[in-house]
């Protein structure tokens, strides 16, 4: 089993995406890729090649499932590639909905930074168990 | 008073009301009616009757004239010879009939000539002073007299008298008959039998005031009593045509009368009033029996009326009730019935609909609010989180100080968020409690375990005493949350280095208590009544105690009540906190792994 290493981020919020910045790589020594949306990550998905990938649910324009859709349909998603949701929305009903969906897990927001990293390597674990 | 028994109330007396009106109305016209219609019918048997009886007198009369026709010799113009008339008379066999009592042939000045019946001191005897000669002499043509009362009988007689006349014109003479009421009598045969009962048959004289008949017999001819003692006899001298009359002792009748010109008689009927307006008082019974039972159906009807009136505006409330009660029920009718009920459900529905598109409306927003608060949170939150944690290098002291008082402001910003969400959703019926059974120990174990980091800041221990490993049917998630709660209050409210009592024991049999004791200054006396209510938190006695929400202990509530359990408090050292759910399940002992991660 390989350890996680590079993590794809698709977050629509840039003050978001500074914090995951700082938590994954500063303070969880992690490689991170952030997209802005969900077109930026389709169109990088295949150069970066993540171990993980990490998806808003609420974007502007392509949603976090539909992204999710679109990886899927482009064929960048391995089978051991583990995706998970990023979502303030945690209501029971919505969080079924994602797991239906077939993402690995979700994290809800607000997220520690500090803990971040090692809650991706645990779901990392987890997945590849 | 129920709406339906009102209507039905009112129904009822307005138709008992009714009826008797119509009762007592109808009764009266009845009455008068039947005793209209009973003086009608026996005032025409009366008209018969005397009819037949001045026919009859009519019919002696022209029998006495046909025999005053073959008097008179037509070669000489005057009446035959003495020894004629004597045989004429004897051969007239209708006049002889007519008159068993005597014919007699008078002289031109009314002086007995002639007679078939011998009677002493009759003939040679000058009649003209009396009134009925008097009265023949006045008007030339046959009479009948009044009744004479015979002076030996003390019956009356009458006494017909026809002129006997020439061609001219002349009278010749005069023949007359004699009727003796006590042999014979003038009234018809077989007069209704009826007559001859309590009804009262009456015949008087009224110018000689006597009974002439009782019945229809003339036998008992009697003097009338004076005015005012027999009321009858009064009400036939009155002549009084019909009508009422009451006696003295105190017999109502119904009175028809008749004269009898010829006789100046008078003919009287009473009839008991009660036996005249027996028909009528049978006629009524039926009457009442049929409103008896229209009454009752009405009564009925409107018994129906009301009910199919009400039963609906019942079925509405229930289900108005029942949506209060369960907020996430919206029942949406089917608008049938009278109008207005109609008009109601529509009402009701438009009700309903609205508080759907509300409560749709309510979940949408906190889920915006959710979303549109959580994701600056994430951001500021975690750069405090990172700023304190130093990744973005030292901090000097003061800096660091600022940044701990921003993190923990941050935090409870969360937590309030978080609170106010729950709150939301628990008091919207939007949770969802998936119950069952599982044992407290290690729920109660994992909450200690995951509080302990705080705790131990301020050397705080716990003590479990769980000794019976109890079991409860609950949601693991939510109680969770509960417990959560109460032991963070207890935390808080601790002085430094205190302790934690956590107790599980069975409360009755059917239920399971925790109470959860700290060792601070319990709840003030004046914040007791209001602790479970939202944002009623204690003054901030603690630096601690400042990280509160104010929902926590609402939402506490709000959750073991909807798993049909209760809350409470009482102070000892410090504060008692116990809540008491429903003991675990036979059928499922087993407690539930996942339960506890929440």
């Amino acid at each position: 089993m390989t350890v996680l290493q590079r993590v794809l981020y698709v977050e629509d919020d840039p003050d978001i995406s500074e914090i995951a910045a700082l938590a994954l790589e500063a303070v969880g020594g992690l490689t991170l890729k952030g997209c802005e949306s969900g077109h930026e990550a389709l169109a990088e998905v295949d150069s970066f090649a993540p171990d993980l990938i990490l998806l808003d649910v609420m974007m502007p324009g392509m949603d976090g499932p539909e992204t999710l859709e679109a990886l899927r349909r482009q064929g960048s998603i391995s089978s051991d590639t583990p995706v998970v949701f990023v979502t303030a929305k945690v209501h029971p009903e919505e969080l079924r909905r994602y797991r239906e969906m077939g993402v690995t897990d979700v994290i809800s927001k607000p997220f520690d930074p500090m803990t971040l990293a090692n809650e991706l390597r645990a779901i990392w674990e987890r997945f590849h168990a | 008073m129920l709406l339906r028994n009102r209507i039905v109330l009112i129904i009822c007396l307005a138709s008992v009301l009714t009826m008797t009106a119509m009762m007592v109305t109808v009764y009266q016209l009845l009455l008068d009616d039947y005793e209209y219609l009973v003086a009608e019918h026996e005032s025409s048997s009366l008209a018969d009757l005397s009819h037949q009886v001045e026919q009859g007198l009519q019919q002696s009369l022209i029998a006495l004239e046909s025999v005053s026709w073959r008097l008179v010799d037509s070669n000489t113009g005057t009446l035959y010879p003495l020894k004629e008339l004597e045989a004429i008379m004897q051969q007239s066999r209708l006049a002889n009939d007519r008159f068993p009592d005597g014919l007699l042939i008078f002289d031109a000045d009314a002086t007995a000539i002639a007679e078939n019946i011998h009677v002493p001191g009759r003939l040679g005897t000058n009649y003209a002073d009396r009134a009925h000669f008097r009265r023949l002499f006045k008007s030339g043509k046959p009479i009948i007299s009044e009744p004479i009362i015979g002076r030996t009988t003390g019956l009356p007689l009458l006494s017909f008298l026809v002129p006997v006349l020439s061609d001219e014109g002349k009278r010749l003479g005069i023949v007359g008959g004699v009727i003796d009421l006590s042999k014979n009598n003038i009234l018809p045969e077989g007069i209704d039998e009826n007559w001859q009962d309590d009804n009262t048959f009456l015949i008087i004289d009224v110018n000689n005031r006597l009974f002439v008949s009782m019945q229809q017999k003339f036998d008992e001819v009697q003097p009338l009593p004076p005015p005012g003692q027999n009321a009858l006899v009064d009400a036939a001298s009155r002549n009084l045509h019909s009508g009422q009359v009451t006696t003295a002792d105190n017999q109502r009748y119904v009175v028809v009368t008749r004269e009898l010109a010829d006789l100046g008689w008078i003919m009287l009927r009473a009839i008991p009033y009660q036996r005249a307006i027996a028909p009528a008082r049978k006629s009524f019974a039926n009457f009442s029996i049929i409103s008896l039972f229209i009454a009752i159906t009405v009564a009925m009807i409107g018994w129906w009326v009301a009910c199919s009136l009400t039963r609906p505006l019942e079925y509405i409330a229930q289900r108005i009730d029942s949506m209060a009660d369960d907020p996430s029920e919206v029942s949406i009718l089917t608008a049938k019935g009278g109008p207005e009920i109609q008009s109601l459900t529509r009402a009701m529905n438009r009700l309903a609909k609205e508080r759907q598109a509300v409560d749709r409306l309510k979940d949408d927003f906190i889920s915006s609010v959710s979303h549109e608060l959580r994701t600056p949170m994430t951001s500021l939150h975690g750069s405090l989180k990172l700023l304190n944690a130093g990744v973005t290098g030292d901090l000097p002291s003061k800096a660091r100080s600022m940044i701990e008082l921003a993190l923990r402001n941050s935090e409870r910003l969360q937590l309030l968020v978080r609170d106010l969400l729950d709150f939301n959703k628990l008091i919207s019926g939007n949770i969802v409690f998936e119950r069952q059974s599982f044992a407290l120990s290690e729920l109660l174990q994992q909450a200690v375990n995951d509080i302990g980091p705080m705790a131990a800041e301020c050397g705080i221990r716990f003590d479990i005493h769980d000794d019976q490993h109890l079991g409860v049917w609950a949601d693991a998630q939510r109680l969770r949350q509960v417990v959560d709660n109460l032991l963070s209050n207890a935390v808080k409210h601790s002085p430094l280095g205190g302790e934690v009592r956590i107790t599980t024991e069975p409360a009755s049999p059917e239920r399971v208590r925790v109470t959860v004791s700290d060792q601070g200054s319990g709840v003030p006396d004046e914040f007791s009544p209001r602790i479970f209510e939202r944002f009623a938190q204690a003054d901030r006695g603690s630096k601690r105690a400042v990280t509160g929400t104010g929902l926590g202990l609402a939402i506490a509530r709000e959750l073991i009540m909807r798993m049909d359990g209760a809350i409470g408090f009482y102070n000892t050292e410090g504060a008692n906190f116990w809540f008491e759910l429903p003991k675990a399940r036979e059928r499922q002992q087993e407690p539930q792994e996942e339960s506890t991660l929440g």
